[in-house]
């Protein structure tokens, strides 16, 4: 083939059109650009030299598209003119650079020959996708913010249930289904722990405000995160048929489990394990629709409790709500069963779901008032030792905790696989191997981290003590309390305590009196009007 | 059947019901559907095909065969037209099945807001019940704690760390030593995993018995002893016995100089005093195992015993003066944390996973049919199966929990020789039988192909991945396609074959009863690079580490090779 024919050939194919028509177009943009400043219109200084309506057009087109970039201070006047001469030199060679690469991608080759096919199969034409629009991260903040808003709103001024409910449909779709669960507060935690402890972990604005966003307004309003935000606990909520009365005292014992987790969940993020929230999130498979088997059946599992046990993973799970909890309980503002005063009809002692509604309590007890202080006083002095002993305790267990770090395990089977224990190798191994660097190094990396895990436990297993010690000591202070309360610290702001009460009731009606009256009025007065 | 509703209610509750009962259906039938696409998928992953595979490997081998180059195109589309159909069909079921659960949840609720109850609150306020449940709470807080912090001591007594035994610089520079040490360790009866392969090995090609070319050292054993070497650390370990106990050996592997021998049994033991030993098996046949911490060993009396690798007993363990007519000779083998024990006999026979650390049995497998093969562990690319034979049938087993993968029926008479395997074959054979190739993949296994000529009767057979060797007792060597089991090439040899033979490299090493070392290649036709005799008889499988051959004779164990 000769040369010319394989031009003409390439400029016959649709594919050569497209780009010469690319060409003109840059070309065009080009000869725009780098008009003399004598003739561009640019600003008042200078004078107008351009005489045909269409240049005025193209050119006013072009200041529009180009104004950003090419805005440069006049020096004579004090205001922005066209670039200096010499810009549309570097502005050419930008330009000229730019087409090499694009013919230049024309003869591109293939890493590895594409294989012929025989059967008339169509090659699909590559595509790039388009990145992860960072409008996103910037818009998600702005939708939390507006729902965390709502829910607030709905909680605490409007008082409605039906408008966290329409809120909690809102979270799942859009939190959930549309943005597959992720980023969400709960995980965010892990990011944050990873950023302590490692300055170079990259965190994100959007992961910041996610994790603050909700301890904010919870220090405000209580946990209305909690309330219809939350993609984890609006899943749940929205499943939630006839709930089981979980007895209090068991109630009491699993509420520590979140501790647990938190304190496991900080513990791996900050020594660069892993994220156990989002490995073992239960509902990130429903909301993405995927999963292996044993995941579904895990996420479906938590989902099938949740008809029955009012939002078990937030009562007896949720880290973050650990820490919800904390700020909720000195929140400024927060729910409160009736809008006026209580009146102890105690139409509202079944109405909470997860039990957060507290009994009036007279603070006596039915025991002798020494035998409790004298428990209560061993509790206190015991407390330092629980901490020494949870602490020790844990300390034991380093190297299990260890194993989740890649490199440890990596190390484990490097060594087992040194000394024969085991048949095989596997994929990790086969590639360390490959990468040249010495066993030795690896297993000095992996006392390093095993020793980082050491001081973890330590202070996890404190945290487990102080957790327990001050949950005993909570447990024997006798209650005194006058009215039917919301526990500040587990409320989630839901608004299904409200109606019970017959306060409420008669806001409510008062509401639609006025709402009446006001329409009314407004009607008599339209009627006025008409016949004047 | 109503509820208590008003009567505008009741039509859509009856509407509500409805929907709530048609979704309900839906739904499960979506359930079962899907759960039946998975069973499906796993039984048949179009991912992993094996006759497509095996289309594959044939294709490599005939390259110029058009027909089943079509043959292999039409197999993979229809796999691949499976894998997506299947997973369209996943994905098609999961929004039916939200879609009728949306609907099935907003009935019910609809149904559940239609007869509300009002609260009826009974009985008084009493502060009384409240501090009751309080003070179970408090028990049960306390109790709770208790037991985390005891389940963390145990569990922390009971695991291992693989790293070092402690965190520290020492338990670093101890970690380095032992894995330097470690390096190229011989474990088990034919080297890790059981399959007397050692692909890495450079092992020595040519050595003179007489002159003491290529000898690195030569050292009398004490006792006797039908048991292979294995090596650890930079130590080889032996076990052997006679009337007058049961004894274990180990050797420097650079001079051959004995470290240490420990007793096991002295003559008037109970145990050991009401043995009679078999001629076939005698007082040490099987082979020891190390996991690089301890070695185990195990005798013809039944006599199992731990000891750390500088002579120190940490425990041991006695299974009775087995009830076997050829006395007992399976080897034992480690995983992981586990001990491996097949200790077979006429009745009451168990494999057993104990713990390394204290020889408590972790799981039990009762043995209703005896042989005297050793268990391997094998890699299928899933998991790790324990592959163990018996009389009749190869089985396969969890090695961590001895839970049963599969079974096969393909063996008969006395088994002596113990099974092979490499790249996904696994073969097993039976001098009064047949030889096997049993494919293994994550669905569990089938037998690809059979052989009937020339058979193993004690030595086992070698899987090199294309190859399998077969030895036999009549020195007969044959050389099978390991996909189609067809016989490649056989050799006969003057005489028999007792020792397992091993791959090292790509070379094979053979030894026969008579002393005499064949090395020949792992190929598609028998090349020798020679026959090299150690200078007495031996029945023991040889070890390799570090570029070192270490074989045991009648009287000796001999180290060839340079010593690195």
């Amino acid at each position: 083939m000769s040369w010319s024919l394989f031009i003409k050939k390439r400029i016959d194919s649709k594919e050569w059109s497209a780009r010469l028509a690319l060409l003109r177009q840059l070309f065009a943009k080009h000869a725009l650009r780098s008009r003399p400043a004598s003739e561009a219109k640019t600003c008042a200084c200078h004078s107008e030299s351009a005489d045909s309506t269409q240049d005025k057009l193209r050119e006013q087109s072009q200041l529009v598209q180009v104004k950003k970039p090419e805005t440069l201070l006049c020096a004579q006047n004090d205001h922005s003119c066209s670039p200096q001469p010499s810009k549309k030199y570097l502005s050419l060679l930008a330009t000229t650079i730019l087409l090499l690469f694009i013919v230049g991608s024309h003869y591109a080759q293939d890493r590895f020959p594409r294989p012929e096919f025989e059967s008339q199969y169509q090659r699909p034409l590559t595509t790039t996708p388009s990145p992860q629009a960072h409008f996103f991260e910037i818009f998600d903040i702005f939708v939390l913010a507006g729902a965390l808003g709502l829910a607030s709103y709905f909680a605490l001024k409007k008082r409605s249930r039906r408008g966290i409910f329409w809120l909690t449909v809102f979270s799942a779709a859009y939190f959930g289904f549309y943005r597959n669960g992720c980023v969400c507060a709960v995980g965010s935690l892990q990011n944050v722990s990873a950023a302590l402890f490692y300055p170079g972990f990259l965190l994100p604005i959007g992961v910041i405000m996610f994790f603050v966003l909700p301890l904010i307004f919870a220090l405000f309003f209580g946990r209305t995160f909690c309330a219809g935000v939350c993609p984890l606990g609006s899943m749940q909520d929205l499943v939630m048929l006839k709930t089981v009365k979980i007895p209090r005292w068991l109630s009491e014992v699993l509420s520590l489990t979140p501790y647990l987790y938190l304190g496991f969940a900080v513990l791996f993020a900050a020594t660069g394990s892993a994220f156990i929230i989002c490995r073992y999130d239960p509902f990130i498979s429903i909301y993405r629709m995927t999963g292996d088997f044993s995941t579904m059946i895990y996420s479906l599992g938590f989902v099938g409790l949740s008809v029955f046990i009012g939002r078990p993973y937030c009562r007896f799970l949720c880290p973050y709500g650990v820490l919800l909890g904390w700020m909720s309980s000195l929140s400024k503002k927060h729910v409160t069963i009736t809008p006026d005063t209580c009146v102890q009809c105690r139409l509202c002692e079944d109405a909470c779901p997860f039990d957060y509604i507290d009994k009036p309590a007279s603070g006596k007890i039915p025991e002798p008032r020494a035998q409790n202080r004298k428990r209560l006083a061993m509790y206190v002095f015991m407390l330092p030792l629980m901490i020494l002993v949870g602490g020790y305790a844990l300390s034991r267990l380093d190297f299990v905790f260890a194993r989740l770090h890649p490199k440890v395990s990596l190390a484990e089977q490097i060594r087992q696989e040194e000394r024969g224990a085991v048949p095989r190798t596997s994929l990790e191994t086969q590639t360390f191997r490959t990468m040249g660097v010495p066993i030795e190094t690896l297993l000095e990396q992996a006392t390093e981290i095993e020793k980082r895990f050491h001081t973890g436990a330590w202070i996890l297993g404190a945290f487990f003590g102080l957790v327990f010690g001050l949950r005993l000591i909570r447990l024997s202070l006798p209650q005194f309390r006058i009215d039917y309360e919301i526990d500040r610290t587990g409320c989630y702001s839901c608004a299904r305590c409200f109606e019970s009460c017959p306060n409420e009731q008669v806001r409510l009606q008062n509401v639609k009196n006025a709402r009446f009256e006001r329409s009314g009025k407004e009607y008599l007065l339209h009627v006025a009007e008409s016949a004047n | 059947m109503w509820p208590n509703l008003q009567i505008d209610n009741r039509a859509l509750y009856g509407i509500a019901r409805g929907a709530a009962i048609v979704a309900a259906i839906f739904s499960l039938v979506v359930c079962v559907l899907m759960v039946t696409n998975y069973l499906q998928l796993r039984a048949f992953d179009p991912a992993k095909n094996a006759p497509l595979d095996t289309l594959i490997a044939q294709l490599r081998q005939n390259p110029d065969n058009d027909a089943l180059r079509e043959q292999v195109r039409v197999l993979d589309l229809v796999s691949r037209k499976a894998l997506f159909t299947n997973q369209w069909q996943l994905k098609t079921g999961a929004y039916l099945l939200l879609g009728g659960i949306i609907v099935l949840l907003v009935a019910l609720k609809t149904m559940d807001s239609l007869h509300e109850k009002l609260p009826m609150p009974e009985g008084n306020l009493d502060d009384s019940e409240s501090w009751l449940m309080s003070t179970k709470a408090r028990r049960w807080t306390a109790g709770v704690g208790i037991a985390l912090v005891g389940s963390s001591f145990v569990f922390a007594f009971l695991s291992y760390n693989e790293i070092g035994d402690g965190v520290g610089a020492d338990a670093a520079g101890s970690a380095k030593d032992a894995l330097v040490a470690g390096v190229n360790s011989w474990p088990h009866f034919r080297g890790p995993g059981g399959n007397g392969i050692a692909r890495d090995a450079t092992p020595p090609t040519s050595w003179d018995i007489d002159s003491g070319e290529g000898i690195a050292w030569k050292t009398a054993v004490p006792k006797p002893g039908f048991s292979s070497p294995v090596v650890c650390q930079k130590r080889v370990f032996l076990t052997g016995g006679d009337r007058d106990g049961l004894f274990i050996y180990a050797y420097d592997a650079q001079n051959g100089e004995m470290l240490w021998q420990f007793q096991v049994n002295a003559p008037d033991d109970e145990d050991f005093a009401a043995f009679r030993p078999y001629g076939d098996t005698g007082y040490a046949a099987p082979t020891m195992s190390t996991d690089g911490r301890y070695i185990f060993a195990i005798f013809g009396n039944g006599q199992l015993i731990c000891l750390d690798l500088d002579g120190n007993e940490i425990w041991r363990k006695g299974f009775g003066i087995p009830d076997n007519h050829y006395g007992h000779s399976s080897s034992l083998l480690t995983y992981e944390n586990l001990l491996i024990v097949q200790y077979d006999q006429a009745s009451e026979g168990r494999l057993l996973g104990l713990d390394v650390h204290t020889g408590n049995v972790i799981w039990r497998v009762n043995r209703e049919v005896i042989s005297w093969s050793s268990p391997i562990c094998v890699d299928t690319g899933e998991r790790s199966e324990l592959i163990v034979t018996n009389s009749l049938s190869v089985d396969s087993f969890d090695p961590k929990s001895g839970v049963r993968h599969w079974s096969i029926e393909c063996l008969g008479g006395e088994q002596g020789p113990s099974p092979a395997f490499a790249d996904g074959l696994l073969v097993v054979a039976n001098e009064s039988m047949q030889a096997s190739g049993i494919r293994v993949g994550a669905q569990g296994a089938e037998v690809a192909w059979e052989y009937l000529d020339e058979l193993p009767d004690a030595a086992s057979p070698l899987v090199t991945g294309q190859y399998v060797i077969i030895p036999t007792a009549y020195g007969m060597l044959v050389c099978l396609d390991a996909q189609t089991g067809e016989m490649l090439w056989d050799h006969k040899f003057d005489d028999g074959f007792v020792a397992s033979p091993v791959l090292l490299g790509n070379l094979i090493y053979a030894l026969d009863m008579a002393g005499v070392m064949h090395i020949f290649e792992a190929d598609s036709a028998y090349n020798s690079l020679g026959d090299f005799a150690i200078g007495e008889k031996s029945s023991c499988t040889p070890a390799y580490a570090d570029g070192m051959l270490f074989i045991r004779s009648e009287k000796s164990l001999i180290c060839i090779g340079e010593v690195q």
